[in-house]
């Protein structure tokens, strides 16, 4: 259990590290609107 | 002259923000009105509210909010249409739903566990 | 030339880390301490030549640097010339660098007699460190990058960053980051050793007590500097935004918060080691963490840098990699560190075990709110916000019982202590917080549950603090005290700290639950009352800066009985050669209230729009920082040399 417990912070860390690097590679701007919203801006 | 020139040039379309000709003339519908304002993203800018921010679609959004307001509909109503409108994106406070599960709940599930590992550490020390 | 000296010192600073890196392949002790001094001080010397270097092409506006080129103007006073050094991205680095150096020299120059393979693997973790910041700065970011043709002026420099607080701002937040290295590069040594007895490895810990103290010290300071600069400049009101960047700080500053008081428990206890190996390796990922998502572009903030995504690679890269083996030594190596003793509540060492694990929780939901908008994207493809209001509905909740517990801390001793006799012992302070409440309260005219809530801790915290003084003092003037262990120490250091956190929490709730605000349109001639003041928008004048066109509004300020309390001139600057414009917000501060007055758009037919704050106690939290930074300086002071005070 306690073993366990030590790999937790190892794995988010896994988890967090390729998010950001998916998020990196994928094309992306981080400013852009949604692009759902662009056409309702001036509604 | 030199100085009327820059500034008629650099100051004729400054706006910043919540203009007072936008308030409600009702203290307590504005006060609504507003803190509604304040937990919407301005959706041009970085990081801000439409409080905040000086931008046109903003103010055009303050002044919908009033209206709204001003007409009768509760807060989640208008919070809900905005959503509809805009998307999620637009409330800088996220709506508990599905996929905003995580973002609520896990707060406060750290705070059990943590109070589980102070509790455990506590129990032993008694049989220890 | 010059320009040419910095960069060829950088190359040499690769030199003098790489070698320090390689040193303990010597085979001789002897040996590797000599490849070591010549290491770290090589290092020391040329980082820090490289960074003047740098200083001198932005003296000089030597615009055949590109970097100098994009951020400086022959028109900048020489201040904010010197500030534009750290004010961008490439110079930034090699000032991280040179405080890398610095870390790493002291490292070297304190231990280097304590305990030889502790020091060596240490000398081997940062050197393995700055190896990544100078192979990042000289492949994606060097800031000697020449130009040509020369252009004749720079690009000039964000006007919003020419300010006092900002350009000290960086420097002190790098010492904090940087110096959650050295804990991350001890932390590992610690991990690497093969030493069992626990009593050395105790002596270990100490060592890095010093670093984590000089790290959070100036984490807090630095953090306070940019929350003054938002104060004044954003014209908002307000200092804190929960914006990523600021998240950013905010983060390894609260495991730096665990980390210095666990410290404290592993001396005194020998108990919480395994959680203080964890929290400095945490602590210096989320530096890097922190660094790359302000400098990635990965998410949107107000003072994002330039965007560049293989920086952001590349930061990334290099997180994984320290992250995965320091996290991997953890997992397999930190059994060793387990303690088989165990914890009260009602101890000093428990309420720092609480303590720390309620800063964790708030870490942890910073981190969650911070991140959560990119984990959703990245699985639904939704955009969603997560802002202000999230944060203050998470965060506050969870940091309160943290500081109840922190304000009876120092009230208790090293072991348990009786439950019954805690409560008559704190009988003088349920009187003294109650009066204390209900005076605040009485003088706000009005109740709010967060104010409440925010007076009651404040005055909790600062009673418990002042009986404890009194029965101390008293204890040991009755001579009854014939065993000492049953007086519970406080240290100078803490106490002034915990003053210090206080007055913060105070400034915090008076100024967030007691504003108040006037939005209106004035025109010259006209007056407007805030809370007992008479605000009288006197003229409106053009002005000319060093750099800048400015609006200047002069407001008079009279009492309740006509008295001139000040004149205000808040200003709309414009500053040409880059096209910015800013707000500067007029400040009348004293020890109860600042007087925050913002002049908007309009015109002289219509009036203008003038904000108007009234921000109680806001003072205090600044001087709360400043008394914890003292605190933080005088701890350091304290536990300088970790060998002399333990033989």
């Amino acid at each position: 259990m306690i073993k366990k417990l030590l790999a937790f912070p190892l794995i988010l860390f896994f988890f967090i590290v390729s998010i950001f690097f998916y998020l990196l590679i994928i094309e992306r701007n981080p400013s852009d609107l949604p692009s759902a919203l662009i056409d309702k801006k001036n509604t | 002259m030199f100085f009327t020139l820059v500034f008629s040039i650099f100051f004729l379309n400054e706006a910043y923000s919540v203009d007072p000709e936008e308030f409600l003339q009702n203290s307590k519908l504005e006060l609504r009105a507003r803190n509604i304002t304040k937990n919407i993203r301005c959706l041009v800018c970085q990081n801000q509210s439409i409080d905040e921010s000086s931008a046109p679609l903003a103010k055009d959004l303050r002044l919908l909010i009033r209206e709204k307001v001003e007409e009768g509909h509760p807060d989640s109503e208008i919070y809900k249409f905005l959503e509809e409108r805009y998307g999620e994106f637009i409330l800088l406070k996220p709506s508990f739903n599905m996929s905003n599960f995580a973002l609520w709940i896990l707060p406060f599930l750290f705070l059990f566990f943590g109070i589980y590992v102070i509790f455990l550490h506590n129990k032993k020390s008694k049989n220890f | 030339m010059i320009a040419t000296l910095g960069n060829f010192s950088i190359w040499l600073s690769l030199l003098f880390a790489f070698t320090q890196f390689v040193s303990s392949l010597q085979k001789n002790n002897k040996k590797i301490i000599k490849f070591n001094t010549i290491a770290a001080i090589g290092l020391l010397l040329f980082s820090m030549l490289s960074f003047l270097c740098l200083i001198y092409s932005y003296i000089v506006s030597d615009f055949s640097v590109s970097n100098v080129f994009q951020n400086s103007h022959t028109t900048k006073p020489l201040i904010y010339k010197i500030s534009a050094v750290w004010g961008n991205h490439e110079g930034s680095m090699l000032l991280w660098i040179l405080v890398l150096a610095i870390f790493n020299f002291f490292i070297f120059k304190l231990y280097n007699k304590i305990n030889f393979s502790f020091v060596t693997n240490s000398l081997k973790i940062q050197a393995f460190v700055t190896l990544g910041f100078l192979f990042f700065t000289l492949l994606t970011s060097n800031p000697f990058e020449k130009i040509f043709p020369v252009p004749e002026n720079g690009l000039g420099f964000n006007p919003i960053l020419q300010d006092p607080a900002l350009a000290i701002h960086p420097p002190l937040l790098y010492i904090g980051y940087v110096g959650f290295s050295a804990a991350f590069s001890f932390s590992v040594a610690i991990l690497l050793g093969k030493d069992k007895k626990l009593e050395n490895n105790i002596l270990l810990f100490d060592c890095m007590r010093p670093f984590v103290l000089a790290a959070w010290t100036f984490l807090t300071i630095g953090i306070a500097f940019g929350s003054i600069w938002a104060y004044y400049e954003l014209g908002w009101g307000g200092w804190w935004f929960w914006d990523p960047v600021e998240n950013a700080s905010f983060m390894p500053w609260l495991l730096g918060t665990a980390l210095v008081h666990s410290l404290i428990a592993v001396k005194k206890k020998k108990i919480l080691q395994k959680w203080v190996l964890l929290l400095a390796i945490l602590s210096f990922l989320l530096s890097v963490i922190g660094t790359f998502l302000v400098r990635s572009g990965i998410l949107t903030s107000v003072h994002a840098f330039a965007l560049d995504p293989s920086r952001g690679i590349y930061i990334l890269a290099f997180i994984a990699i320290i992250g995965t083996y320091s996290l991997t030594l953890f997992f397999l190596n930190s059994k060793k560190f387990s303690d088989k003793k165990y914890v009260t509540f009602l101890s000093r060492e428990g309420s720092i075990l609480i303590n720390n694990i309620i800063m964790i929780i708030v870490c942890a939901s910073v981190f969650l709110g911070t991140v959560y908008p990119l984990i959703i994207e990245s699985f639904t493809g939704n955009k969603i916000s997560v802002g202000e209001p999230y944060y203050n509905s998470i965060v506050v909740p969870i940091m309160i019982p943290a500081l109840i517990v922190m304000g009876v801390g120092p009230l208790l001793s090293w072991n348990d202590i009786n439950f019954t006799k805690l409560l008559k012992n704190s009988f003088p302070n349920f009187i003294f917080v109650f009066i204390n409440t209900t005076f605040f309260v009485w003088i706000f005219g009005s109740f709010n549950i967060f104010g409440l809530i925010g007076i009651i801790l404040f005055s909790w915290i600062l009673s418990n603090i002042i009986f404890t003084l009194i029965s101390n003092y008293s204890l040991i003037k009755s001579l009854k005290a014939l065993n000492k262990n049953k007086i519970p120490k406080i240290t100078n250091s803490m106490l002034i700290a915990h003053v210090g956190v206080a007055l913060l929490i105070l400034g915090v709730t008076a100024s967030s639950v007691w504003q108040k605000e006037k939005i209106i349109r004035m025109k010259t001639g006209e007056s407007i009352k805030i809370n007992n003041y008479q605000v009288v928008f006197k003229e409106l004048n053009e002005i000319k800066g060093e750099n800048y066109f400015a609006l200047q509004g002069k407001f008079l300020v009279y009492d309740k009985k006509k008295l001139l309390i000040t004149e205000l001139n808040p200003e709309n600057r414009i500053y040409p050669i880059t096209n910015n414009s800013t707000t500067e917000a007029a400040i009348h501060t004293n020890l109860k209230r600042d007087l925050y007055i913002v002049l908007g758009d309009g015109n002289s037919d219509k009036g203008r729009v003038i904000r108007i704050y009234y921000n109680p106690l806001v003072i205090w939290i600044w001087i709360g920082a400043l008394l914890i930074f003292m605190g933080g300086l005088i701890s350091m002071k304290n536990n300088y040399n970790p060998s002399k005070n333990s033989i």
